[in-house]
């Protein structure tokens, strides 16, 4: 009971508090923003078609509702949070009149496929290969791999996917351009259909897996190599333990800890979509719809996305926050 | 008595390079004795003067920047003897712990943190005996029953612990396997006055209760008095006077003994305590002669230019110094 009181619900005070500032501050800077929707919709409709006054006030009463801009600054506040306890995201402009959530509900299956496989592949590979590296860092084996990811490391994300691109689809074409799946494929839980999404989802799953390999593998291994160090790595040697008990209840169980916080922020992360590798690879994902929605000044879909991945950041570091004490013992006892 | 260690002219110096530039730090500049069967030896001076590093020598753990240059450390166990400074690493990993063992300096950080104490043990259990899991279970709390040690501890994390209990809690995983030679580098260091006498008594009850041979490693002179029954004194690298530890505080034979005996307080004394002047030498820059002339309140002109050997000058004594004739 004490640990409900004295740890989960301020935490829960704190997650709820979180999401309250991050939905206003959604709410807030697209006001801030000189371009007026509404106004940019209406000018490109009365160039296209001509309109009566009357008829135009009637259609931007229409869009201000739809926008949820009437009213006061307040009214619309507190109309936005009523519409988003509803689940209600108003209708999207590009793909008018499909809600929102709708467009949502299809692209996000997409992204989470992707981003969940590819961040536990490459944070789980990074951290076992970054522990090895950091603890047999004199080997040569260790000093290649290092110097591998080094060179990797830091290559611009959309020159290496463009890289693969053209090395997999055009110089040896074992992989589709792009999509998520065949043009005429019709979506359903098919063998086909899993067999072409797997293939179209390789390639960008690899680019993603590559680079991120290289960042978890050499920060676990600059941890692990100061952790090597710590008195009680030196102390376990002295005792004769041997290096595979070491290396896995000393070092790595140690080495973990910051790594599990970075794995949760990483995942809490996958709601607002992989924008570039999505672009690049033109994967139905969200973030091939964010992309879409701000070109097209389409704020419906915008605000809805930022909307999940606060929620999803948020619940990341509340689940965080929740087993941390399970993993370290001196969270636990304090 | 048998000799169980002994140790002929090791030289082990730290070798830096830093910038292009090579600095040798002569931290033990050719030492040598010899420690009996059961005994309590002790090694004294002040911070700097290469103990820490003799010891580390003493347990085989040469890792760069260190590095043995000269000399040998022979253990004689019952069945083998062993030169611990040129063995290879599988049988250094089996002699470990087993036969000579080790309590750290500064206890704070030896244990994982996020191991629980009886994990640790099990650990060292596992690795050295064919224990079940289960008999090694109960062996913990047999033995820290038998040290007096709370068994709560045992389910503790590190940091639950106190300074003094985790020190007493390192000495335990450190005698487990009962050793035959247990070596502690400042035992006592960072831990107040009243639990340094329980941690002290502890070592004392272990040595009593398992008949081993404990080398101990302290500049705190208190320490030695209660605790070892010989004593060396090193400085700059070199021991400079070796006695049993009656004679040493009766009769100290070397100017630099004399002067970090005269430091201690005595019951009733109420004179004030001198220190001793000035620092000690830097380990990669000595002066000629002998290395103490600077500080030494007795120095002759040939201190200055040539270096006393260590000469014995009763049977069970040994001094370096131009003031005593062998």
């Amino acid at each position: 009971m004490k640990f409900i009181k004295s740890y989960l619900i301020p935490r829960i005070i704190q997650y709820l508090y979180m999401v309250v500032i991050g939905i206003t501050l959604i709410f807030l800077i697209p006001r801030l923003s000189p371009v007026d929707p509404v106004e940019q919709i209406l000018n490109t409709r009365l160039r296209i078609q001509s309109t009566t006054p009357e008829a135009i006030l009637k259609i931007r009463e229409v869009m201000e509702e739809l926008y949820g801009l009437k009213g006061s600054l307040w009214e619309q506040y507190i109309n936005m949070w009523k519409r988003l306890l509803k689940g209600d995201f108003g209708p999207s402009i590009v793909y008018y009149p499909a809600p929102v959530i709708v467009l949502i509900r299809n692209s996000l299956p997409w992204t989470i496929g992707l981003l969940t496989l590819t961040t536990l592949i490459s944070w789980f590979m990074g951290l076992v290969l970054g522990t090895f590296l950091g603890y047999s860092k004199k080997s040569s084996l260790s000093r290649i791999w290092t110097a591998v990811f080094m060179a990797i490391n830091p290559v611009p994300y959309y020159i290496f996917a463009l890289t693969l691109l053209l090395l997999f689809c055009y110089v040896i074409p074992i992989f589709p351009l792009g999509g998520g799946f065949s043009v005429g494929q019709r979506v359903a839980l098919t063998w086909s259909f899993i067999k072409d999404v797997i293939k179209h989802g390789t390639l960008p799953a690899l680019s993603l897996i590559i680079l991120g390999l290289s960042g978890w593998s050499l920060g676990t291994k600059i941890l692990v190599q100061n952790l090597s160090e710590e008195d009680y790595v030196v102390y376990a040697q002295m005792m004769g333990l041997s290096d595979q008990k070491i290396l896995y209840s000393y070092v790595l169980r140690n080495a973990m800890l910051p790594q599990i916080t970075g794995l949760g922020l990483s995942l809490g992360g996958i709601f607002g979509g992989a924008m570039m590798t999505e672009i690049l690879f033109t994967y139905p994902g969200i973030g091939t719809l964010a992309y879409n929605a701000v070109r097209a000044n389409d704020y419906n879909v915008m605000i809805a996305i930022s909307f999940f991945s606060i929620i999803a950041v948020a619940t990341a570091l509340l689940i965080l926050d929740l087993l941390y004490p399970l993993i370290d013992p001196r969270i636990r006892y304090r | 008595m048998r000799e169980i260690v002994t140790v002929e002219n090791l030289k082990a110096y730290y070798f830096i390079r830093f910038m292009g530039n090579q600095t040798t730090v002569r931290a033990v500049n050719g030492v040598d004795f010899k420690v009996c069967e059961g005994e309590i030896y002790g090694i004294a001076g002040e911070s700097g003067c290469g103990k820490s590093t003799l010891l580390k020598v003493l347990f085989g753990y040469t890792k760069p920047p260190l590095r043995l240059v000269d000399g040998s450390v022979i253990y004689d166990f019952d069945s083998q003897k062993l030169n611990i400074t040129a063995v290879n690493h599988q049988l250094l990993r089996r002699v470990r712990w087993k036969y000579i063992s080790y309590v750290p300096q500064g206890s704070m950080n030896v244990l994982n943190p996020v191991r629980k104490v009886r994990k640790i043990f099990m650990d060292v259990l596992a690795e050295h005996t064919d224990m079940s899991k289960e008999e090694a279970f109960y062996e913990v709390e047999k033995y820290f029953e038998a040290l007096g040690l709370p068994l709560r501890v045992l389910d503790s994390f590190p940091h639950q612990l106190s300074g003094g209990m985790r020190q007493r809690v390192t000495i335990a995983l450190a005698t487990i396997l009962k050793p035959k030679v247990i070596l502690a580098d400042e035992p006592t260091t960072a831990l107040d006055v009243v639990v340094q006498r329980g941690v002290i008594q502890l070592l004392k009850d272990i040595h009593d209760e398992q008949k081993c041979t404990l080398i101990i490693v302290t500049h705190d002179m208190g320490v030695h008095a209660h605790l070892s029954s010989r004593i060396c004194v090193m400085y700059a690298g070199k021991i400079v006077e070796e006695a049993p530890s009656n004679k040493m505080f009766k009769d100290p034979l070397h100017p630099y003994t004399k002067l970090l005996i005269n430091s201690l307080p005595s019951l009733g004394d109420r004179r004030r305590r001198e220190g001793i002047p000035g620092a000690p030498p830097s380990l990669s820059n000595l002066p000629p002669g002998c290395p103490f002339h600077p500080r030494c309140p007795s120095a002759r002109s040939v201190c200055m230019e040539r270096e006393p050997a260590l000469v014995t000058v009763e049977r069970d004594r040994r001094v370096a110094c131009w003031m005593v004739e062998g």
